[in-house]
């Protein structure tokens, strides 16, 4: 096993296709379908076996007065599909969009709550479940 | 990476806001308003008169520089300005008039102090009066009743932009 290597998330980013987000956080939680047999034979605990396996995205933008993320053209409204999304744990350098990364062949937008603190941030958290394949960090 | 530097920029434009106040004007003549990032500054006036009161000082301070800012896109730099009024010795403090006129001129320059897409956000973090000069103020006249607020603003520069420097 090779020497440990660990990083904090400073150099961490999402993007869509090469358009990098204002990330504040972001959160992938792969799951899998569990089907789960009890019958006579299944005895006292149940059998199961995984089948469909899907994924809750979760991005925490920085709202961009100057590039609105809701609008055009990064367009991430309720429905929108989100053509190679990238959610990089550390690039190399600022920008780069390298290093092992979840990446989804499309992200549908399920939700966008937006929250204003008065004395903080303006945090638009998108969330969104991928539509297709989809890899985590390689 | 960007010409002009951002922390100096910062420093003119609380400077602009407090010289645009009407508040502020009523009660510090404009030649007494000490621009430290000027070409001209020197140092503290060493020998006041009494139409040099009161005297108004603004100081850099305490900073932070974030490499890896508030957002992935960003990096971040908080610079800490100590604003510093003296008085005229011979006359009572007008210290919380100033403060209270220094607080309105910050309120009008907006919370970008008018550089969007530099300035986050600002706040008076901590402020003093005191009679004597306080530790690390040396060059301060002594004597002088001084007002002391630290106006802390917070900015955000592209990586990007620092990168291709």
């Amino acid at each position: 096993m090779a020497a440990s290597i660990y990083r904090s998330g400073s150099g961490g980013t999402a993007a869509l296709g090469t358009a990098e987000l204002s990330i504040l956080r972001w959160r992938v939680t792969p799951v899998a379908q569990l089907n789960e047999f009890r019958n006579s034979k299944s005895g006292p605990t149940p059998i199961r076996e995984a089948s469909f396996t899907d994924c809750l995205v979760e991005l925490d933008l920085d709202f961009d007065f100057a590039n609105n993320p809701l609008q055009s053209p990064v367009g991430i409204a309720i429905g929108a599909v989100l053509n190679n999304a990238k959610l990089c744990l550390h690039q190399s350098v600022a920008g780069a969009l390298d290093g092992p990364a979840w990446s989804f062949t499309a992200l549908v937008v399920d939700s966008t709550p937006q929250e204003l603190l008065v004395d903080g941030k303006i945090t638009t958290r998108v969330t969104a479940r991928p539509s297709g394949s989809f890899g985590g960090p390689g | 990476m960007p010409t002009t530097d951002p922390i100096t920029q910062a420093s003119q434009a609380l400077l602009t806001a407090l010289k645009s106040s009407a508040a502020v004007a009523a009660l510090i003549a404009a030649g007494n308003i000490v621009d430290m990032t000027s070409a001209q500054f020197v140092n503290f006036r060493s020998q006041c008169q009494n139409s040099d009161y009161p005297l108004l000082v603004l100081l850099q301070k305490d900073f932070e520089l974030k490499p890896f800012g508030v957002n992935s896109t960003v990096a971040s730099i908080n610079q800490s300005f100590a604003l510093l009024v003296l008085h005229d010795p011979t006359r009572p403090p007008m210290a919380n008039t100033i403060k209270f006129a220094v607080l309105a001129a910050l309120l009008n320059a907006g919370s970008s102090l008018g550089l969007d897409g530099l300035v986050r956000d600002f706040l008076i973090t901590s402020a003093a009066d005191d009679i004597e000069p306080a530790s690390g103020q040396k060059q301060r006249p002594a004597g002088r009743w001084s007002s002391v607020l630290t106006i802390k603003v917070s900015m955000d520069v592209s990586r990007q932009s620092l990168l291709q420097g």
